[in-house]
This record gives structure tokens, sequence and C-alpha cells, in this order.
């Protein structure tokens, strides 16, 4: 224990107290080897462009001399996975979407020698064969983000509890000259959310999604993910998306929905600090749950977000780790993206989410993807997880064979992966 | 009379239509420059096609210092330097022989050359990139200066057109004299070759300029990142803000015009190739 | 001892096309055989299997609609690449005349292709916004009608991104011509002049037959460059449906879906595909001849 005094205390009372109750001998013997350069994988090229990035490396280092902490900013898939192949990718990774359980041994360390086992949500996600590869950085749940006072101004009482009372207020916004709801196009993983988080609220299973792989022609009016593809398409048909709706990305939107322009967006909690830094109060951001049906009940799921994980290669692994561990524990990172930390005994600091809880009928964890899903998704080339499926349902001349023509990719794709 | 009538006919059309072209050319660019100059208010008060009430260069602080546009210069330059000293070197040996030798695999070289223009090159980036790793040049500035370093056909067929309007009695004197081949390349035929050189260099220099996925691929930590990745991730968060985005935009347009403007008569000198003909 | 120029010929061909040889090998030829060889498989783009699947992903790709059929959002970018031909070679005999303020115009006409082509993509992309710079222009020019959500319009989008690939790259075709026309002998150009032909038979009988190999080239590289359109797209609507060419699905097919063997065998097709256009191009313009 004695070692770890002299770092914390550089670190305040409050980590000393989360991180006392965790810390083991193991590692305390962990914190010899922690020295020389990281490399760092992150998304948040605002945090790179505000400094944030910056600071994190010289709280690091300061904790641990003798330690360097550098940062690759994330591009696309693409570039990381060609690093991947090639076996020199950075030291501590968020894990891509594309790479399967069985391969998750052939890239990463795992990590149950933390100490974080069974202390963490999420933690079955990323492991295979009992051993754990990948934490999430912190917890999202998915809903309507909106400015409070443009919901005032377009004369709107209370949230909305059911879809049609959604629609009607989208209408109010219309009218109001607020743009309703933006939809971020251009970029694609915003969409990602009507196909691939709606359709578990309006099903209230946060299994659905899975259940899909068992069936020939899962997209349809009458099925949760056609139902969600159809909100979408009406919210554009009705015009309460952007009128450019083609044209638009979410660095963009966040600053209109901070300035009242735009009223609403569905995203994660995450967004919330963001829209707040680009310049309005936090009492002014509000978030509820998705209206997903008529039922006036509306549940909420709570998922992962990206996950950390250390390269089984790099050269410092034990540096890696203690990197891992502290963000986790001590950076304030959840907190500061807005989400609900990893680590149970921490709770989230962001007020929009206690409100929302309340709104909420049931709060339940997510579930993992299953491989046989993923497979399936790629083979009839429907890109469900990441929007793609979305951008191009919303520009399809005729919903109904648009459905026609995913459910024979899904059927002959299941067939292929031997469903 | 009907003669002179159409020459004013043909000399309006060929000035109007140049007028046209400027215009299309310039309009973007002029654009561009005046929506950097526009402060936020200006920005959001004004028209686009106005002029902004007071000029506001501080976009251009912003993008210099939140784009790292300094070291992304520093990079940029180092990289383009190497390369196309190397590559200039290469190809006019490649131009030399092909043009000055017969052989017999020289059509396969030349084949070779012009299939190779047709891989679209992004496919290929999984095994690229395996050579890059394998070489233990990932991250560095000399990945990418060993990937700009090959010629390519274009180059080739520039300096293939220029020898040959070299007089082979040149380098039949030299003979004469005794020279080697060798000592005719360096002394006659590079020296020659020097407009056309100006030229492949500008050519080359933009094509680097303007690369944006081998910096990304092989060069991913942000500390060398160059002129283009820098503009990338420049406009990430920044994206809401046009006047920025134009000013980081303008910036690194720079220093290629002026090196255009600077170098402008040794391109077109070495193109039109009037240097070396008799 | 001297060496014989016989020998010396020997040495210098090895000696100077060997590293120039090696680079061409280890970047372009070696990558493209594996590419073929990935073609044949189902490899996934990280597993350590590269399970062979024969002749699978070539049939995949001609029965299935959604693959090749983004090649239609390339056709824009291939009639863009002949007008910008045309252009530039309009331009080229223009200023190969003799003209007040030459060099001024040639200098303005070349600055686009000067330019970074990320940072062109940007301006574009503002230029094109709804209500923006080009729909005011429109509108202050009393061609209002004109005015469209350029980005927006799914029929027009594609020309969009291709007029930025005209307006980007024409000055190098331009610049490429001029050299071309200067190398023409003046005496030809008198002696049209002394029969009195007239400009638009001057230009076709006496330059055009001296600028065929050159037409070629410019329309190879235009014409392959059209096929693989893949920068202006990925930058300026991030590759979505209405504008994502064949070279964009490609990428998506390796990295959304994880299918690293079929985006293999879609990089090859596309690669035959160019090189066919290219021959019969070649037929057509070149009669027959070889370009180099």
């Amino acid at each position: 224990m004695k070692k770890w005094m002299g770092p914390l205390s550089a670190v305040g009372v409050s980590a000393a107290m989360l991180v006392g109750s965790l810390a083991s001998a193991q590692a305390a013997d962990m914190n010899k080897a922690v020295t020389g350069t990281i490399t760092v994988l992150t998304n948040r090229t605002d945090m790179q462009a505000n400094g944030m990035l910056n600071t994190y490396s010289k709280e690091f280092e300061k904790l641990y001399p003798g330690t360097t902490v550098k940062w690759q900013t994330f591009v696309d898939n693409n570039t990381v996975q060609a690093q991947m192949n090639g076996g020199v990718y950075p030291d501590v990774m968020l894990i891509l979407p594309s790479v399967t359980k069985e391969e998750l041994p052939q890239f990463f360390a795992p990590l149950d020698n933390l100490g974080l086992d069974g202390k963490v949500y999420f933690g079955n996600y990323q492991s295979y064969q009992g051993k754990t590869y990948g934490i999430a950085s912190f917890g999202d749940t998915n809903g309507i983000v909106y400015n409070v006072a443009a919901f005032k101004k377009a004369g709107i009482k209370g949230v909305p509890r059911t879809l049609n009372e959604f629609y009607a207020d989208c209408a109010m916004l219309k009218k109001a000259g607020i743009v309703p709801i933006a939809l971020n196009y251009t970029d694609k993983w915003p969409l990602g959310n009507w196909s691939n988080s709606l359709p578990d609220l309006i099903a209230k299973n946060a299994n659905y999604m899975n259940t899909m792989a068992n069936e020939n022609a899962p997209f349809s009016a009458k099925s949760p993910e056609g139902e969600s593809l159809l909100i979408a398409r009406t919210l554009v048909q009705k015009g309460f998306v952007e009128h450019d709706f083609k044209n638009t990305n979410w660095a963009n939107s966040k600053v209109q929905l901070a300035k009242g322009k735009f009223g609403m967006m569905f995203l994660g909690n995450w967004a919330i600090p963001q829209i707040v830094a680009d310049g309005t109060p936090s009492s002014n951001v509000g978030f509820f749950p998705f209206p997903a049906t008529n039922s006036g009940k509306n549940i909420a799921i709570i998922g992962p977000d990206w996950f950390f994980a250390v390269n089984k290669n790099s050269k410092h692994i034990a540096t890696a780790e203690a990197f891992v561990k502290w963000e986790l524990l001590d950076s304030g990172f959840a907190d500061y993206a807005g989400g609900i930390p990893t680590i149970k005994t921490q709770k989230s600091h962001v007020p929009q989410l206690a409100v929302f809880e309340k709104l909420a009928s049931a709060v339940i964890p997510g579930v993992p993807d299953s491989d046989t899903l993923t497979k399936i998704e790629n083979g009839a080339q429907l890109d469900i997880t990441g929007g793609g499926a979305v951008q191009s349902f919303l520009i399809a001349r005729n919903p109904a064979s648009a459905f026609a023509q995913m459910n024979q990719a899904w059927a002959s794709a299941r067939m292929m992966v031997g469903k | 009379m009907k003669r002179s009538g159409g020459r004013i006919f043909w000399g309006t059309l060929k000035y109007a239509s140049l007028l046209v072209g400027l215009f299309v050319v310039l309009f973007p660019i002029w654009i561009a420059v005046v929506t950097s100059l526009k402060s936020n208010q200006d920005l959001s008060n004004l028209g686009i096609l106005q002029l902004p009430r007071h000029l506001d260069f501080g976009n251009y602080i912003t993008a210099w210092n939140g784009g790292d546009l300094g070291s992304a210069f520093l990079n940029t330059a180092f990289i383009i330097v190497l390369s196309v000293v190397g590559n200039i070197t290469l190809g006019t040996m490649v131009a030399y022989v092909l043009s000055r030798f017969e052989f017999p695999l020289k059509k396969l070289v030349l084949g070779a050359y012009l299939v190779v223009l047709f891989i679209p090159t992004i496919t290929t980036q999984v095994a690229v990139f395996g050579v890059i790793k394998g070489l233990g040049l990932f991250d560095t500035p000399f990945a990418l200066v060993l990937l700009y370093l090959g010629t390519d056909v274009v180059q080739i067929y520039i300096y293939m057109q220029f020898i040959n309007r070299i007089p082979v009695s040149l380098d039949e004197s030299a003979m004469l004299d005794g020279a080697s081949y060798l000592r005719i390349y360096t002394s006659i035929i590079f020296p020659l070759l020097m407009p056309a050189s100006a030229t492949v260099a500008i050519l080359k220099t933009i094509s680097i300029y303007g690369d944006l996925y081998s910096p990304y691929l092989y060069m991913p930590s942000t500390s060398l990142g160059v002129v283009s990745t820098a503009l990338m991730r420049f406009e990430g968060p920044y994206s809401a803000q046009w006047n920025l985005i134009m000013a980081a935009s303008v910036i690194i347009a720079i220093p290629l015009v002026l090196l255009y403007l600077f170098l402008q008569r040794f391109i077109f000198a070495g193109i039109v190739s009037g240097a070396v003909r008799e | 001892m001297k060496m014989s120029y016989r020998m010396q010929k020997n040495l210098l061909i090895v000696g100077f096309l060997i590293v120039p040889l090696a680079l061409l090998v280890t970047f372009s030829f070696y990558p493209a055989i594996k590419l073929i060889y990935y073609s044949f498989t189902s490899w996934d783009g990280l597993s350590q299997q590269y399970p062979w699947v024969g002749w699978t992903n070539y049939t995949t790709i001609f029965t299935d609609p959604q693959l090749f059929g983004s090649f239609l959002h390339n056709f824009s970018y291939f009639i863009g690449g002949l007008i910008q031909n045309v252009v530039a070679l309009y331009f080229a005999v223009l200023l190969s005349s003799k003209l007040k303020g030459r060099s001024f115009f040639r200098a303005t006409l070349f600055l686009p292709y000067m330019l970074n082509a990320v940072a062109v993509a940007f301006i574009f992309k503002f230029l094109y916004l709804d209500g923006g710079a080009l729909d005011t222009l429109l509108q202050s020019l009393g061609l209002g009608f004109l005015q469209h959500d350029w980005i927006g319009n799914d029929s027009i989008v594609n020309w969009a991104l291709a007029f930025v690939s005209l307006w980007e790259f024409f000055g190098f075709n331009m610049v490429i011509y001029l050299a071309a026309l200067q190398s023409i002998p003046e005496e030809l150009h008198e002696a049209a002049a002394l029969d009195g032909a007239g400009r638009f038979r001057t230009f076709w009988y006496i330059i055009m037959p001296n600028l065929r190999a050159i037409i070629q080239i410019n329309l190879l590289l235009t014409v392959s460059g059209a096929l693989e359109a893949f920068n202006i797209p990925f930058v300026m609507t991030n590759g979505s449906p209405p504008t994502a060419t064949f070279l964009i699905n490609t990428m998506n097919v390796a990295f959304t879906f994880n299918n690293y063997g079929l985006a293999s065998a879609m990089a090859i097709v596309l690669l035959v595909i160019v090189f066919l256009v290219i021959t019969v191009q070649q037929r057509l313009v070149g009669g027959g001849k070889d370009v180099v």
C-alpha cells in the first residue's frame, strides 16, 4: 500500500478512496514496470483540438515518472485495421467493431489481472474462453437530446411520452422555425441508432436484434426493425429533419442544437457535455427516453461505448495496462465524456441522466450482438450497426421494395452463414 | 471584309471564353479567401458574397495553432524534398536507359510501368503495409519517401520526349572524347533535362502535397502529421466554422501557389521544351 | 583499362534499372499479386485464416446488382473527364495562339491544379451548401432557377462532385496539350496559312493528327481516374450511398463488411475494366497505335 501513497497524493483524495478499494499487491508490482513510451488510440478529435488529451498525458506522466503518452487519433476502421494486420498498432487500443471474439486473443492482452473483474459493467462483452480483453470506456444510453429553450419557444409543455406526441412536438418545433430533429446523415454513424438501438426499444427487449438472426424476413412495416426505419423515414418525409439533411454532420449539428436552432437529436448521453461545451448552460440541454411506441411506457437500454484494450505485442504492456486503469478510475474521462462510469462503484455526474432514469419505465442492461448476427449483417452487406443501412433506406424510392431487397439479402446471407 | 469580320468574331469569342474560364477558376478561390477573413459575426450576419466589414486575421491564427500547421509544414517539406530529389534521379535514369539503348526486355519494362498505372493503389494497402512494416519504416517519414520515390509512366513519358530531342550526336561526340555512358548521363543528359525535371518536380510535389491516404496509413502519429492530414483533423471538430476551415485551406494552399509563381517560368519552359531545341 | 561500350551498356542498363524496378515490384506488383491471391479467399481482413473459395467472389460481383451497380456513380466522372479534356484542349489551343495577357491566363487557369486536394474539397463543400455561395451567385446573376441543393439532390450530386474533379485537374491536361502544341513545327502552321485553310480545318487536319498520342495519354489518365474516383466523394460526402463509387464500395466491403476477399476481387475486376476501356479507347482514338 505504501508504494501507492506517493503518487496518490498527487491525484487527490477521491481517487485514493476509489483505488484504495481496488488496489492489490499485484497492482503494486505492476507499478515497477510502468515506464516507457506508449501510444493511445482515441476517437476524440475534439479533445485533441481543445488540449484535453494533452492534459491527460501530462497527468499520467506525472503519476508515473519515466512514461510518455502519445496519441493517435482515429480516422476510420480501415487505417487501424491495416495497422493491426501489420502487427504495429497503438499500445492502448479501441476495439474495432470488426474484430470477432475469436480474434480477440490474436491482438490483445487479457485484462483480468487489472483487478477489475466483477467490478465493471459490460465485463462479458469482449471476452473469449473465459478471458476479458476489453473494458468499456463508459456506458451509454440512447435517447433524445433536446434544447430546453427551443421546446419552450415552440410551446411544448413536458417531454413527449408517446410516438404520436413526439410527432406532434416535431410539428410544433417546425412551426416555430426550429429544425425539429437532426439526423447527421453525412457522418453515417449517428444514423446507427435508428437501425440498431430503436428496434430494441420498440420491442422492449434488449436481445431483439439478436433474434433477427433467426428470421428470414426481419424487415417489414410490422417488425420492430422495419418500424424503426419507417419512423426515421417519416421524419424526413414530414420535413422534420434538416432541410439539407444529406449534407449534415454532428460537429455542426451540436452547435446548432446549443443555439436552439435545432430542437433534438437521437444520440447517447455522451452528447450532452459536448453540446454544453458549445456554449449553452447545462440546464438548457435535456434528455429523455425515445418515445418508441404509443404505449406511454418507454424503456432505456444501457450499453457500452468504445472498449479499451491493450496491444498484446506492446513493449510496455504494464504501462498500457496502468493507463487503461488510470483512465477508467482516475482520469475523470467518463464524467468528462458525459458517460455512465464503467466502474460499478462510481456514479455518473451527468444531471440529465437522473432525470432521464425517472422518465424511463425501465432501465435494462444491453446485450452484445452475437457473432452470428454480425456475420449475417456482413454477408447481406447491410450496415445496420454503422448506419449505412439507414442512409440507403432514407433515400430509397419505395420503402416496400427496399424492405423486400433487404429481406432477400438477409435470407441468402443466413443460408451462407448456415443458420 | 469577310475575313476581318471573322477575325473580330473569333477574337471576341477567344477573350470571352478566357474570361469565363478565369471567372470559374477564381470564384471558388475568391469565396474561400473572403470567408476566411470574416469574423464569426460577419459570417452569420453578412451575405456569403459580401466582403467582410473589417478584415479578421484571427481565423488564420486559430487555424495555424489549432491545426498544428507549423509542424505539418515541416514534416511535409522534409518528405517532399527527399522524395522529389530521389524521384528525379530515378526518373531520368530510367528514361535515359529506355530511350538511348535497345535491349530485349525494354517493351516489358515500359509495359510494366503502364500496367501499374491502372492498379487502384488504395486497395493494395494491406500488402504494402506489410512491406513497410517489414522494412521497419512504419510511422516514420521514410515510409512515405520510399512510396513516393518510384517513378511513373507520366514522368518517363515527359523525360523520354525530352531525351529524344537531345541530338544523339551530342552523345557521340562525347564518346569520341572517351566519355563513358555514365558520364554522358551525368554531364550531358541530366543537366539538359533540368527544365523537364522542374516540371516533374512540380507535378510530384503537387501529388505528394495532396495525398491524404498514405500519411494516415503509414504515419498515424499525430506528431508526424502532414498538411493534408492536419487539414482533415482540423476540420473534424471545427466543421461548423467555415471561416476557420477556409482559413486553414487558404494557409495550406499558399506555399504551393508561391512556389508556382516563382517557378512558373521554369515549369512552362520545361513543358514546352524550348530549352533543348536546337 | 577501359570497359568496352558494349559492356558499359549492359552494366548501365542493369545499374540504372535495378532500383526503380525493385521499387516497382515491391510496391506495385507484389501487392497486386497478393490482391489476386486474396480475391480467391474469404479472408475477413484480420484473421489468420485465408479460406479458399475459388471463383465465388467473382461470381458474386457479377450477380449482385448492388456491387456492380455502383459503377453508375462513376459515370458522371467519366463524362466529366471527357469534357475536361475538351475544355483543356480548347484553352490550350487558345493559349498557344498570339494573345494579349497569355501568360497571365495560362498561369491562372493552371492555378486550381496547384491547390491542395483536401482544401479544394472543403472549398467546394462550402460552395455547394444549400443556399450557399453558388446558389447566391446564380441568384444574383438572374439564374435563380438553376439553384439546387447540390449535395442533397441525388440526381445532381455526382455531377457536382465530378465538376470538382474537372475544375481541379483540367489545368494539368491543358498544360500537357500546350506542350504538345508547342512542339508542332511552326512551318506547318505557316504552310496551312498560305494554303488559306480555315481555322477549323487547320486545327482538324494539321494539329489534331499531331496531338493524337498526347490526347491518348490524357484520356488514359482521366478515364482511369474516373473509374477509380475515390477521394472527392470520400472527403465531400463521406461516400454516402448516392455518391458511393465502385472504389468506395470496395472499401466498404473490405472494412465495414469484413470481406477482404470479395473486396480484393472487386479491385481486380476494376483493374480489368480500366484495362478494357483503355484498350477500346486506344482503338477508337489512336487507330491502334501504342501510346508508349
